[in-house]
């Protein structure tokens, strides 16, 4: 596979490298409002549309938008705090099977030599 | 070509793969065997084929109903496209392997009784690890050693399953299971759904997906990723539909692994906890047991084999071209690879369930038919797992590959093959999510594939996707998550990718159980060490004793001399004479 991250390469993209206009950070800010304006709209439409709901909850205004939005923030900081208990280095497990993998090596050895 | 298997064209045309040589003819080959298989399976249409004998039983090699018929579709739709995606491999043993495989589980969709899915269920485990052990890696290795572990695992109980299903009902037949009288809690039942539940990665049962899939090669991993688990879906569907247990085990398994997804770096893996979270979409749907849901559940699977595949398609290529998927070293790809993005994002919106892409039109199957038996606990779950899939498959996946923070790679776009193999994974995920705009939903194309019958009773039915309310809906709880993700993002809550393994329930035979699996074979060495100790002193004594007596120095070996000899000889002589008087 070929690392395009060779130190030649690096210098030459950023020295020829077009703007795109996601690197405008004043173009992110616009995704950013549109969202919110996209999410405002939905939040009115909500009045308007009528539901043929399964369970009472549904009819709640903006149940959908609220939920999905509180599922996902809690989803996330709840992720976050599994990670405190979860997370290993990189090298976890790789590290264990050399251990093993000398372990065993002693282990032939000692046997060898009886 | 008379009753031949449709599976069986796909799996010895991948034995004799390797035969062809040149890689262009042995590529075009290769392309050729979905297709005639295809063209078999609609020659035959729905019946049974390739009944034979086996110990006095009538077996079925293939069987096409509704639900087998839906699934073999769009494996064969998937085997072409994974062929063309594939088609800079040179390596032998992965292009047979990627054929040998998926044709077994063809045949496990399409076995008619229980030997005969035994039989592909075993084939497609034992030849799908060669796809892992193509990366030809000591960690490729150690994974493809405990996958294997939990397939054959998986096997051994389905077998068992079947022999005590036989003893207790005296059939073969691979039916609804609960329809011979037994309950669920009866062995053999009992060994059959614990085997399907291994494949379909049931909770705790699950951790064999994400430890060996993301180990496998570039183009391995999308292969791997398609039909162990949907093989085991359409099992689940024939044997256990309607069992509620599935309700509660699939609903736990849209939710949980989505948190496990949200902190992993490994973008491969992210993709191989929505695997679990979307298997058990439709394992719910399965577990309702209604038409509608099933039919969702059907329905739901074969979408997800085209938009699932074409992230793991995504994935591959950028691995391929910056030999990297880790989350921490990616960002700003979508400036060198821009239809990859692209494609990529199609699928993000696809699972994601979108209006106008394939996810929209089944994903609300399932949730509608798990809503309309009153599972509303169930039902928030599913809303919960759908805001998550959004989240970590439609945004992260995406998002870190090719937005994020600028990595500096520069790297090609996917070559043209990839390309391809993308382009028509994304038109036919967009495909089946318009057609019914233009087809009207009693004219779906997908309807008509669909097990059951497609019934739209009223305005107001599931089936009919694009009404406001559920256009709405979607949009609001789609829209409303990506909103959570930008404030997180920019509020910094956000966790960064890192670079870091996560724990997940193989971490208990990984490490305890191997200390365990460890220690016990230390104990049982020295246990043994002991014992043969112990046994060769006592022997060795006991030889000691012998030796003592009958040794050239012991008794028995002395000289006698020959007067006491004669003296014997007179006693035993006269004690003869004694005993001849008396008698």
């Amino acid at each position: 596979m070929n690392d395009p991250r060779s130190e030649e390469a690096l210098q030459r993209g950023a020295a020829e490298e077009k703007k795109y206009w996601l690197d405008d950070p004043r173009n992110v800010d616009k995704i950013w409002y549109g969202l919110i304006g996209i999410c405002a709209l939905l939040l009115v439409a909500d009045f308007v549309v009528e539901k043929h709901p399964y369970f009472e909850l549904e009819n709640a205004p903006n149940f959908y938008g609220f939920y999905g939005f509180v599922a996902c923030f809690l989803l996330v900081v709840a992720a976050a705090q599994l990670r405190k208990v979860l997370m290993r280095d990189e090298d976890y497990y790789q590290r264990l099977d050399a251990e093993y993998e000398a372990r065993a090596e002693n282990e032939r050895d000692e046997g060898s030599a009886h | 070509m008379g009753e031949f298997s449709p599976a069986l064209i796909v799996l010895l045309g991948g034995l004799l793969a390797p035969l062809v040589r040149g890689g262009l003819l042995r590529n075009v080959f290769m392309l050729a065997l979905p297709a005639l298989a295809g063209a078999q399976l609609f020659a035959f249409g729905l019946g049974e084929y390739g009944n034979y004998e086996l110990f006095g039983h009538t077996l079925t090699l293939t069987r096409i109903d509704g639900l087998s018929r839906m699934f073999a579709t769009v494996f064969l739709i998937a085997i072409a496209l994974n062929v063309v995606y594939a088609w800079h491999v040179r390596d032998r043993l992965q292009q047979s392997a990627a054929l040998i495989y998926p044709g077994s589980a063809l045949g496990a969709v399409l076995a008619g009784d229980l030997v005969t899915l035994f039989v592909f269920w075993e084939l497609a485990a034992i030849t799908s690890v060669f796809l892992i052990w193509a990366s030809r890696n000591r960690r490729a290795f150690y994974a493809g050693m405990r996958y294997l572990v939990w397939q054959i695992a998986s096997g051994v109980l389905l077998l068992a399953g079947v022999v005590f299903y036989y003893r207790a009902t005296g059939s073969l037949e691979f039916g609804h299971f609960l329809d011979s009288g037994l309950s669920l809690t009866h062995p053999a039942l009992l060994c059959i759904f614990l085997a399907f539940g291994i494949k379909s990665a049931f909770p705790l049962l699950h951790n064999w997906v994400q430890d060996s899939y993301p180990e496998s090669t570039v183009t391995g991993t999308i292969v791997l990723s398609i039909f162990t688990t949907k093989m085991a879906v359409a099992s689940l569907a024939r044997g256990f539909a309607g069992v509620e247990a599935l309700v509660y085990i699939g609903a736990a398994m849209t939710a949980f692994p989505i948190f496990f997804a949200v902190i992993e770096n490994d973008l491969r893996r992210v993709l191989t906890y929505s695997l679990n979270n979307q298997v058990g979409f439709m394992v719910v749907g399965v577990g309702v047991g209604t038409p509608l849901a099933l039919n969702g559940a059907a329905s739901y699977a074969f979408c997800n084999i085209l938009f699932e595949g074409l992230l793991f398609m995504a994935m591959g290529a950028v691995l391929y071209r910056t030999g990297t998927i880790k989350g921490s070293e990616l960002g700003g790809l979508y400036k060198t690879m821009p239809w990859t993005t692209f494609f990529c994002l199609i699928g993000a919106a696809s699972i994601s369930a979108f209006p106008l892409f394939s996810g929209f039109v089944t994903k609300g199957l399932i949730i509608s038919g798990a809503a309309k038996e009153h599972y509303f606990w169930v039902w928030l779950t599913l809303l919960f797992a759908a805001a998550g899939v959004f989240h970590h498959s439609g945004i992260k996946i995406p998002y870190f590959a090719f937005f994020a923070h600028d990595s500096g790679k520069r790297p090609k776009e996917a070559p043209l093959h990839m390309l391809i193999a993308m382009g028509v994974s994304a038109a036919l995920c967009v495909g089946i999510g318009v057609a019914q705009l233009f087809t009207g939903p009693a004219g779906d194309p997908l309807y008509a594939l669909m097990p059951f019958e497609v019934k739209i009773e009223d305005a107001h039915s599931p089936y009919i996707a694009y009404t406001a309310p559920h256009i709405l809906v979607q949009l609001q709880i789609l829209f409303f998550s990506g909103l959570a993700f930008a404030v997180l993002q920019k509020t910094g809550l956000y966790p960064p990718e890192l670079k870091s393994t996560n724990l997940d329930s193989d971490w208990f035979y990984r490490v305890p159980g191997r200390a365990l699996l460890s220690w016990t074979a230390g104990a049982t060495r020295a246990l043994w060490r002991l014992s043969w100790r112990l046994f060769t002193g006592r022997v060795e004594r006991a030889m000691e004793r012998i030796y003592a007596v009958h040794g050239p120095e012991g008794r028995l070996a002395r000289t006698w001399p020959v007067g006491s000899m004669a003296l014997w000889t007179a006693v035993v002589l006269g004690a003869a004479l004694a005993l001849a008087f008396i008698a």
